[in-house]
């Protein structure tokens, strides 16, 4: 096991940037019991393992994450007046309760599941993740998210060109972020958050959670959701840790599963490309 | 990375995939996530331009509505809900629950079954009330009572 690990780290350390010792590390820690209850989860993932990652449908097994009902108990489906409604937003949309706009739970149950898919995916491949909001009420909680799963948050006033001239702004070629999680796509009442449209303009994919008074047309992953309520921003920054956080669970299943390979012969290399 | 600005112009993933195939951008610096877009491309295309539907908003109702605002305009007072707490049901749920049993059991047209109904809710709810009170003042009495003994 060790071995395998060194090697690992050793193939990763001259192809990765410097982030990546920080999920080395946390493999490192893992105790012996975890890495056997592992081992014993369930058939989903064993089946998975058979599938490379992009061909399976759910390779982190984030189908049973949540449920509808507790989207409902978190108050997910409450939206705005019906007056403030984003006429782009009526697909997602169950109807109306006496002016105000609820939300059909099943189409945000399905995007939702997209957008934590895409998620996991993209710290599998060890993509930089930016939470970003400017709701002050729940800055704080998305911070502790973002720090949760060793990635990054930005949850203040939004300076112009923090993507777009980042070069400028920071003095040195700058890596931008992989994927940007925006929990509230509104900065005030009626202006969009400036980073979706500056992640669009440097092709970086946003996933979003939009309220009924959201424009979601340049979100990649929108997710109808109500976005104020703090039950709800809880669960979503929730989800959205723990699909960050399967992604070290996968590794280690796969990691353990090649051990047998890897410990016979040296053909490290051919081994390693067709994980990644 | 050269690419295009533009973001009212198609999506992120046509954009790269125009620069890979006018061979402005290399395959191999190709973003990260592209392969992951290729293969769960999300329902909505995230273009700016994609149009709103047109269809109105439906309406949500339910058949108790009816007795719904029937409670509501004949009861003027009503009692303070805890709304987190889903255990105990309000008074307006009892009511539609009897008057739905009533209209069900009695074969009762929907006004007779519904007074019938707010009759029994209400005198219920009085009952308790006025025994809650009682309670209070016995209670209030024997503490009354422990001070004078303490004081004698």
């Amino acid at each position: 096991m060790a071995n395998v690990l060194r090697t690992f780290s050793r193939w990763i350390n001259t192809n990765r940037v410097s982030k990546d010792s920080i999920k080395i590390n946390s493999l490192w820690n893992r105790s012996l019991a975890t890495e056997a209850a592992v081992l014993e989860k369930s058939s989903n993932l064993q089946e998975a393992d058979k599938l490379s990652a992009l061909e399976h449908e759910d390779f982190f097994n984030l189908k049973p994450s949540f449920t509808i009902k507790q989207l409902f108990d978190a108050r997910v489906h409450f939206g705005h007046k019906e007056g403030t409604l984003d006429p782009k937003m009526k697909p997602f949309i169950f109807g109306s309760r006496l002016g105000h706009i609820i939300f059909d739970l099943d189409s945000t149950a399905e995007l939702l599941f997209a957008a934590l898919n895409f998620t996991a995916h993209i710290a599998y491949r060890d993509g930089i993740i930016l939470f970003v909001s400017q709701n002050p009420q729940t800055s704080y909680l998305i911070e502790c998210t973002a720090n949760d799963c060793k990635e990054f948050a930005h949850t203040r006033l939004w300076r112009q060109g923090t993507f777009t001239n980042s070069t400028m702004i920071y003095g040195a070629v700058t890596r931008l972020p992989d994927l940007v999680i925006v929990l509230n796509t509104l900065t005030t009442v009626l202006e969009q958050h400036p980073v979706i449209a500056e992640a669009a303009k440097m092709a970086i994919p946003v996933i979003g959670i939009v309220d009924s008074n959201c424009n979601p047309n340049l979100i990649t992953y929108p997710i109808p959701g109500n976005d104020d309520t703090p039950t709800a921003v809880e669960l979503y920054c929730k989800l959205f840790k723990n699909a960050i956080l399967a992604v070290n669970t996968r590794w280690l299943t796969i990691i353990l599963s090649r051990e047998m390979v890897w410990d016979g012969s040296h053909k490290k290399t051919g081994e390693l490309s067709s994980i990644f | 990375m050269a690419h295009s600005r533009l973001e009212k112009i198609g999506t992120i993933y046509t954009r790269i995939t125009g620069l890979i195939r006018a061979g402005s951008m290399s395959l191999e610096d190709r973003p990260l996530w592209y392969e992951v877009y290729q293969a769960f491309p999300p329902k909505y295309p995230p273009r700016y331009d994609r149009p709103a539907p047109v269809e109105p908003v439906r309406n949500i109702f339910y058949p108790e509505d009816v007795i719904r605002a029937k409670f509501y305009k004949s009861v003027k007072n009503v009692p303070s809900v805890n709304l987190s707490d889903r255990s105990r049901p309000s008074l307006c749920q009892k009511c539609i629950e009897l008057c739905t049993k009533l209209q069900k059991e009695n074969n009762l047209e929907l006004n007779e079954a519904f007074d019938q109904a707010l009759n029994t809710i209400l005198s219920e709810a009085e009952t308790k009330s006025a025994s809650k009170q009682e309670s209070e003042s016995t209670v209030g009495s024997d503490i009354k009572l422990a001070n004078q003994t303490t004081i004698n």
